[in-house]
């Protein structure tokens, strides 16, 4: 049963079994949870939206040709209820100053292998939070989300070289809100 | 690219948020909730339904003519109750309050929707 492919299940469902929806929803319930939790920055919006998502994807599911993978058409209609919400905000081109080195990473390694499986969940959570808004969206579509950079370009409208920039931006400044908050976490535990 | 790996298995690990425990249960209940008001038919046909407005349009319209046309001392009914004034005095207030009341209702609900949006 789990083995199903999505278009297995979406055939199932709109032949008339709609408890095989229930398949697509526990499989894509935390990455739409996820992404919009990290547009909306509220937990009972986020599931409350994500809720919506699943029921305008059900009620859209015959209209679905299959030309996309189902993920990428159920992040769509998340993004676009989720603009209705909120107003993405326009994103500006910045120039990328200093770069990543490979001691950086080590040393965050280092940092969230002291911490147990549930601290570390939180702290990369609310590093995430601590990103600016297009670049929170941006890496979760592109790293959580796995969409391609023309997929992301395509849903959000943002220009490919902006979302190179942003992803370059985001994932810097996510090792460095990750540093100061796994620093601050062995201080208090200290 | 060695750092994209790290990050995507660090986010796909630790960033994934987890929706509440009744989540699937509401989306489901919801799905078949919808599913039921799709296959629930009306108590009346929706021909039943039109007819009904038709002859109601065209007994207004009868009543209507009847009124213009034909002289009030002629009419087949006679109407001789006497209503005080002040009945008609109460009737005309509470037209004009429940229709004041209407009008701030749809006001403060717009209002309300609006200020809604905004805060999200």
């Amino acid at each position: 049963m789990i083995d199903k492919t999505d278009h297995e299940i979406i055939r199932e469902v709109i032949a008339g079994n709609i408890s095989a929806y229930a398949m697509l929803l526990e499989r894509y319930k935390n990455m739409v949870f996820t992404l919009a939790y990290n547009i909306l920055q509220n937990k009972e919006d986020a599931e409350e939206l994500s809720q919506d998502v699943f029921v305008k994807a059900f009620n859209a599911l015959s209209s679905f040709k299959g030309e996309s993978l189902f993920s990428t058409w159920l992040y769509r209609i998340v993004i676009n209820t989720s603009i209705n919400k909120k107003k993405l905000r326009k994103i500006q081109p910045v120039s990328t100053d200093s770069e990543l080195t490979e001691d950086t990473y080590k040393d965050l390694d280092n940092l969230i292998n002291q911490h147990e499986i549930n601290d570390r969940k939180k702290i990369v959570q609310c590093a995430i939070r601590l990103l600016k808004e297009d670049e929170r969206l941006c890496i979760t579509l592109f790293y959580i989300n796995e969409l391609s950079i023309s997929e992301i370009n395509e849903l959000t409208g943002i220009s490919v070289s902006n979302i190179k920039i942003l992803l370059y931006r985001g994932r810097k400044n996510l090792y460095a809100q990750l540093t100061i908050l796994l620093k601050a976490e062995i201080n208090n535990l200290i | 690219m060695e750092e994209d790996k790290r990050i995507k298995t660090l986010l796909q690990q630790f960033g994934v948020e987890e929706t509440s425990s009744t989540f699937s249960n509401s989306v489901m209940e919801k799905i078949n909730a919808a599913v039921l008001i799709k296959e629930t038919k009306p108590l009346l046909d929706n021909s039943i339904v039109n007819f009904i407005k038709i002859i109601f349009c065209l007994v207004v319209v009868m009543l209507a003519a009847c009124i213009l046309f034909i002289p009030f001392n002629n009419m087949p009914i006679i109407f001789s109750i006497n209503i005080s004034s002040n009945i008609y005095k109460q009737l005309f207030s509470f037209i004009i309050v429940f229709w004041i009341g209407m009008f701030i209702n749809v006001w403060l609900n717009k209002i309300w929707n609006s200020k809604k949006v905004f805060f999200l």
